[in-house]
């Protein structure tokens, strides 16, 4: 008989459903009064509403939750599972989308006349709802259905600016690539099922002491899982991806789909077994090396932050190997993690937004050419911008140094000092590229004001001030994200 | 539901024959009905009423050429001809044709009979694009595009408007479905879906006023312009039978297939059901004809907003209204009407 | 031993089939190849009992699917370019060779499927799935989360599509 739903279904399930309720209210307004322009208000109430009814999780981290027996919550039979600190990264996605939308406002929403706001808005409410499924994913069919629908949104809006080159560009290139990672992570899921009969996270377990069948699937599905996070052999999207795309889907991407990514990785991770910690200490030190090694060489801002983004993927990985050589450590891992993604997604969020701002005032060229010196013209965005770029970087006092931290301290409890000590030289490797954009920032022999003059952007500028805060607060104050 | 074998041969046998005497006798049917509607004579010299005229065809036919367009591609253009005919044939075996003994009058029983012939039913398109491409030919290939998109566009609408019969029967076995009507059709419970299904049977077909693939004044012959002989009248003879399936389907889902009026299906004699399916099958059979000589052929992009403004939103609404119904009216109880 | 029979042949249309449409040099013909694989595939599926997933299969992927592509495949130039065997085998190699070496990297045991004898059989004792399929999807206990949920990625893919395929405005409409 089919039961009815339970508490701690409704709590997994009310932020989709606030979400999609709003994808519909949206379109079916649409249909009626296609003049009406309440897209965005519309699609702001359900991100706020899914935010309301995510919070009583988050905020759950010591106490159980009233009438909803443990943490972390269990909705309908096992398909999803999160823990207060899943909560919080989920807040982050549905902030990225949210600042997303507001940087939008006065950019994107009026290409082509404002035709495609529809598209914009549904979308910019559907890839959130697909970052929650994921990160709480604890069954294949959630797993798959969540990258599902948090890429689908992200490959028509990589593509929202149809007339420029670029963009289109990497809407198909993402495409592609993704069709292709989804392919793999369905493979795997199917020779998973055929070599152990399961399809919760237990089926990593059991395909580790059964046969190669079942291995080989656990290989396709870390392939389609490692593709969306852009780990080192599937990572050469990313730069011309993030380039082409409009930069605030850039920052949603930045933020939201590598927390999400990195959660059901960690989710779906194998308990310590044989595959061993030095696997992923070696994909973790290859996608440091390469990204940093990438960095260097480029003369476009958002690609330098697209391959900090893959150095930023590649160093949760230290989380996994630190998991794989101290079993037992998995709720302290877990916290960093969450921490580490909170603290790089409010970093990414700062820096692509401010971004977002100057690449208007240099007529939309994220060149460093283009934006030399606008950190002096520009002191706001140009100073978000530079403290985004110190907390990608490490330095004390911000965010991304603790979010590190966190993750090397878990290594070096692990047991293995040598591999954090590799990973402490390759992030200070990547000082060069970080320091790079601040040079071109504050830049003496500024660039001549290209393009036509940029619309003044309140909105932006006000959200803005939201990343930038909390990469501050989080980096001298992290004690409430560190419940996680 | 073990049929004896013998049964099963012979249900074969004369479903067969009927499926193909029903369809050549469209060929006959066509062409008289036309003359009638346009006050010509149509073919009446073979044969008493030139009742014999389709077997002339037929000679015709399989003592033509066989033409090979230069740069076709021989295997495709031979096979397509096939891949129009046999779906058609194939979705048969689910139609029934009546009651005998308590058990339908059918080839093969399907639990899921209706899906086995919208299934089947779509591989009909392949002969088309297959046909269309492989001729080489513009006209050829323009045709089997049209058709194809117009076949998958009303596909849907024809899809919803079945899904709100199988909502209200709770059934998707189609002898089933008939013993549900025993006392009241569908085309009273869903008068919507009814008509929604009627405007599809004809668009599904690529029959008049939906017939862009051979659109003469544009296309030539559209898909078919470089096929003869007997490749020819395969196609031909695909379409026919897809009507004639398409017919009884209507009759069966709708109209209480093998149900006489006012006499309940158990006392039905097994022959007055089968005559009173196939008198139904015979209606919207000519039907196929009245339409096609009566009504103008639309326009291409009047097709497509029919298909997609108009019939997929009413199916929609219909399956809105059909569940809201079904919901208020109490739980329906897995695998029968309530 | 009949259905063992019509394991290999469905199997081996599926399997010839597959291989037609990967080295074919036209993508049309592929596209065709593709028709036999998926419905070998559905074939498999009625044998092991599951009309409901079968006729599923043929209607969405075979009717609707698979008529897409050819649309769109007819509708785009040719491209005369032809596969250099070079490359084939390049690609063969490098396939080969990292499936070799994970294969022994990984395991020694056993490949462990469902061994072929038990396939048989499941065909004639089978039950109606559709019932059941229907009913797991609306439990609690089953499906009813995943089945919800895709019909949000299927909204997102029409709003994504509807959206790639408008009418392009001109370029100085924008800004307007």
């Amino acid at each position: 008989m089919p039961g009815p739903l339970t508490p701690s279904d409704w709590l997994l399930a009310a932020p989709l459903l606030w979400l999609a309720g709003g994808v519909v209210a949206i379109l079916v307004l649409d249909a009626f009064r296609p003049a009406a322009r309440h897209e965005a208000g519309l699609a702001f109430l359900a991100l706020l509403g899914a935010a309301w009814s995510l919070w009583p999780l988050a905020e759950a981290a010591g106490e159980p939750l009233e009438g909803i027996p443990g943490l972390p919550v269990r909705a309908f039979s096992g398909m999803l599972e999160a823990s207060p600190g899943n909560a919080v990264v989920g807040l982050l996605c549905l902030g990225a989308a949210a600042l997303a939308g507001i940087l939008s406002l006065r950019s994107l929403c009026r290409l082509e006349s404002g035709r495609h706001r529809t598209a914009l808005w549904t979308l910019l409410l559907v890839a959130p709802a697909g970052m929650l499924v994921t990160l709480a994913s604890s069954h294949f069919a959630t797993l798959f259905l969540g990258i599902e629908t948090l890429s689908l949104p992200l490959y028509v809006l990589s593509a929202l600016r149809r007339t420029e080159e670029g963009s289109v560009e990497a809407g198909l290139k993402y495409f592609l690539l993704g069709a292709f990672a989804s392919g793999f992570l369905v493979f795997g899921m199917a020779l998973l099922y055929a070599g152990t009969g399961r399809m919760d996270p237990g089926a990593v377990t059991a395909a580790l002491e059964g046969g190669a069948l079942a291995r080989a699937g656990l290989g396709f599905l870390y392939a389609g899982l490692l593709f969306k996070l852009a780990i080192a052999p599937f990572h050469l999207w990313v730069a011309d991806v993030y380039q082409g795309a409009p930069t605030p889907i850039t920052a949603l991407m930045a933020a939201g789909t590598k927390a999400a990514a990195a959660l059901a990785l960690l989710h779906w991770a194998p308990p310590a077994g044989p595959l061993g910690s030095g696997a992923w200490a070696l994909l973790a030190c290859a996608t440091l090396a390469l990204a940093n090694l990438t960095a260097l060489n480029q003369e476009n801002l958002k690609r330098i932050l697209a391959l900090s983004g893959v150095a930023h993927a590649g160093l949760l990985l230290f989380a996994l190997a630190a998991l794989q050589a101290a079993p037992g450590s998995g709720a302290s891992v877990e916290a960093a993690v969450n921490f580490y993604l909170v603290a790089y997604g409010v970093s990414a969020l700062a820096a692509f937004g401010a971004l977002e701002l100057l690449e208007r005032r240099a007529g939309g060229h994220a060149e460093a050419s283009a934006l030399r010196g606008l950190g002096r013209r520009f002191p706001v965005a140009g100073g978000i911008l530079a403290l985004a770029v110190l907390s990608l970087a490490g330095i004390p006092g911000t965010a991304g140094f603790l979010g590190k931290y966190f993750v090397f301290a878990e290594l070096v409890r692990s047991g293995e000092v040598g591999v954090a000590l590799l990973g402490i030289l390759l992030t200070l490797w990547s000082f060069a590229y970080y320091l790079r954009i601040l040079v071109v920032l504050y830049m003496k022999d500024a660039a001549p004001a290209g393009g036509p003059p940029a619309v003044q952007d309140t909105p932006a500028a006000v959200a803005l001030w939201v990343p930038a805060v909390l990469v501050v607060l989080l980096g001298v104050w992290p004690a409430p994200a560190h419940l996680l | 539901m073990d049929v004896p074998p013998l049964r099963t041969a012979v249900t074969i046998l004369v479903g067969f024959g009927a499926m193909m005497s029903l369809a050549a006798g469209m060929t006959l049917v066509e062409r008289r009905l036309s003359a009638f509607i346009q006050e010509r004579y149509g073919p009446n010299r073979v044969g008493p009423f030139g009742l014999l005229q389709p077997l002339a065809d037929l000679i015709k036919f399989v003592f033509k050429e066989e033409l090979l367009p230069a740069g076709a591609n021989p295997v495709l253009f031979k096979l397509a001809p096939a891949l129009a005919a046999i779906p058609a044939m194939l979705t048969f075996a689910a139609i029934p044709f009546g009651f005998y003994d308590g058990r339908p009058i059918v080839v093969a029983d399907m639990e899921i009979g209706v899906l086995y012939i919208l299934a089947i039913g779509s591989l009909g398109v392949y002969g088309i694009i297959l046909g269309g491409w492989a001729s080489n030919n513009k006209y050829s290939l323009l045709g089997g595009l049209r058709a194809s998109a117009q076949m998958v566009s009303y596909e849907l609408s024809l899809v919803l408007s079945l899904v709100a019969v199988l909502a209200v029967t709770g059934d998707m076995n189609l002898s089933r479905i008939v013993l549900a009507q025993d006392s009241l059709w569908n085309v009273f419970t869903q008068p919507l879906a009814c008509l929604v299904f009627l405007v599809t049977m004809f668009a599904e077909t690529n029959r008049h006023p939906f017939d862009f693939a051979e659109c003469e004044p544009e296309l030539v012959g559209g898909f078919h312009t470089e096929y003869s002989g007997m490749r020819f009248a395969l196609f031909f003879l695909g379409e026919y039978i897809a009507m004639v399936v398409m017919a009884a389907l209507m009759a069966v889902l709708f109209f209480g297939g093998c149900d006489v009026p006012f006499l309940a299906i158990a006392d039905t004699p097994w022959w007055a059901g089968a005559l009173a399916m196939l008198a139904k099958t015979g209606f919207f059979l000519v039907l196929y004809v009245w339409v096609r000589w009566t009504l103008p052929r639309f326009r291409y992009d009047q097709l497509m907003w029919l298909g997609w403004r108009v019939l997929l939103p009413l199916s929609l609404l219909n399956l809105a209204v059909t569940g809201a119904w079904l919901a208020l009216s109490g739980p329906a109880g897995p695998g029968g009407a309530h | 031993m009949a259905s063992l029979l019509a394991f290999l042949l469905f199997a081996g249309l599926a399997v010839v089939c597959a291989l037609v449409a990967l080295f074919h040099r036209s993508v049309v013909h592929s596209a065709f190849a593709l028709l036999g694989t998926l419905l070998g595939v559905a074939d498999l599926f009625l044998q092991l009992g599951a009309d409901y997933l079968a006729m599923t299969q043929v209607l969405i992927y075979v009717g609707g699917i698979l008529v897409l592509i050819l649309f769109g495949l007819m509708l785009t130039p040719p491209d005369r370019r032809e596969l250099r065997p070079a490359r084939i085998f390049l690609g063969l190699a490098v396939t080969g060779a990292g499936a070799l070496l994970f294969l022994t990297r990984m395991d020694s045991g056993a490949w462990k499927a469902a061994p072929l004898q038990e396939l048989p059989d499941l065909a004639n004792q089978a039950s109606p799935t559709a019932e059941p399929i229907g009913l797991a999807f609306l439990e609690r206990d089953s499906w009813l989360l995943a089945f919800e949920f895709a019909s949000v990625i299927l909204l997102a893919a029409l709003v994504g599509a509807v959206f790639i395929a408008r009418r392009r405005f001109r370029v100085d409409d924008e800004g307007a």
